[in-house]
């Protein structure tokens, strides 16, 4: 085996991921090599490093029960809140929306700046359906009730684009 | 070693049972601890660690599937907790506190070990944490690397590569300092 091989195997070996049978080679292979052996025994006093528990653990913990107890006291009141904040958080978004909507200049305005009222903003759109027989689309198409000059087309325009 | 949560328990405690939740507290709170110690590398920063992880627990109790063990979920949330400290850290440096605390408050009996813990803590704090969380997984709570790749949602070959990695780098700095035994 070689040492670049061996070096792997020594890096798994103390991770502890080596099956049986590697273990064995690499075993065979320390047998000759002191440089991977000397590789392997700093391995495994990092390992040992690492495994190192720290000592009276449980001594440097305050009570943590107690603190950990008062705090889930509290939180058993928090799903309420928490479910309540969940469910109207967002229908007061949603009001807030509408509100600010219907309260807007448009909706409000009284005319007095050139601005349309409410009533005349519906009316308005209403008006616009109506003359472009909005819903009714068999006239609509034919073109009979509009006037093309409004729109800056000559009558020999008009009856070329839409000849039927 | 990974503390056994018997199946009884962790259905008491997703039912909310606060009895079940001081049994986990008393049997993982050590395991926590030293979690918290290695990854955030302080002791006060390990104690507050270790409480915030138990109320976390019983708050997400209701996601938890009793089917299924209760370690594992416990400690997913204990990494995710840490990185997050980890991360609160990078954007505010000042609250970091050191290993040093480890040594004022420890009997004088007890500091020659410690000593060789406050050199353990202090090459892990500056691995880069994906391998540190990795390493503390293995050699603190003693995790087969299923067990790992499953608490941290990796592929077994990224945790492996990521263990390797990570014992590479401690060792070479354990080398650099000088083994303290």
């Amino acid at each position: 085996m070689k040492c670049s091989v061996a070096e792997q195997m020594i890096i798994d070996h103390a991770l502890g991921f080596l099956e049986e049978k590697q273990e064995r080679e690499l075993k065979h292979h320390l047998a000759a090599c002191e440089q991977c052996r000397t590789l392997a025994t700093s391995y495994d006093l990092a390992v040992q490093a690492l495994q190192t528990q720290d000592i009276d653990s449980q001594a440097m913990l305050e009570p943590t029960w107690k603190t950990v107890a008062t705090a889930v006291a509290t939180e058993k009141r928090l799903p309420l809140q928490a479910k309540l904040t969940k469910a109207f958080l967002p229908l007061l978004a949603a009001a807030a929306v509408v509100l600010a909507i219907l309260f807007s200049p448009v909706f409000f305005s009284d005319n007095k700046n050139g601005e349309f009222t409410r009533m005349e903003v519906i009316q308005a759109y209403a008006d616009d359906l109506e003359y472009l027989e909005f819903g009714n689309e068999t006239t609509a198409t034919t073109s009979s009730g509009i006037s093309f000059q409004e729109f800056g087309l000559s009558t020999d325009d008009a009856s070329y684009l839409f000849q039927q | 070693m990974i503390p056994e949560i018997d199946r009884e328990i962790s259905q008491r405690f997703h039912n909310g049972d606060r009895e079940a939740l001081e049994v986990i507290v008393a049997t993982c709170q050590g395991s926590l601890f030293g979690i918290g110690l290695k990854m955030l590398g302080g002791i006060h920063d390990a104690k507050d660690f270790v409480q915030d992880v138990c109320i976390k627990i019983y708050n997400k109790r209701s996601l938890y599937n009793p089917e299924l063990p209760f370690a594992p979920w416990m400690y997913k949330i204990a990494i995710n907790l840490a990185r997050e400290r980890l991360r609160n850290r990078k954007e505010f440096p000042g609250s970091d506190s050191m290993p040093a605390e480890i040594i004022e408050e420890t009997p004088r009996h007890l500091l020659v070990d410690q000593e060789q813990s406050q050199a353990v803590h202090t090459i892990l704090q500056q691995l880069e944490p994906k391998y540190r969380e990795c390493l503390v997984l293995r050699f603190e709570m003693d995790m087969a690397l299923k067990e790992i790749a499953t608490t941290l949602d990796l592929p077994v070959g990224t945790v492996k590569t990521r263990l390797r990695r990570g014992l590479m780098a401690f060792r070479e700095q354990w080398l650099k300092n000088g083994d303290p035994q």
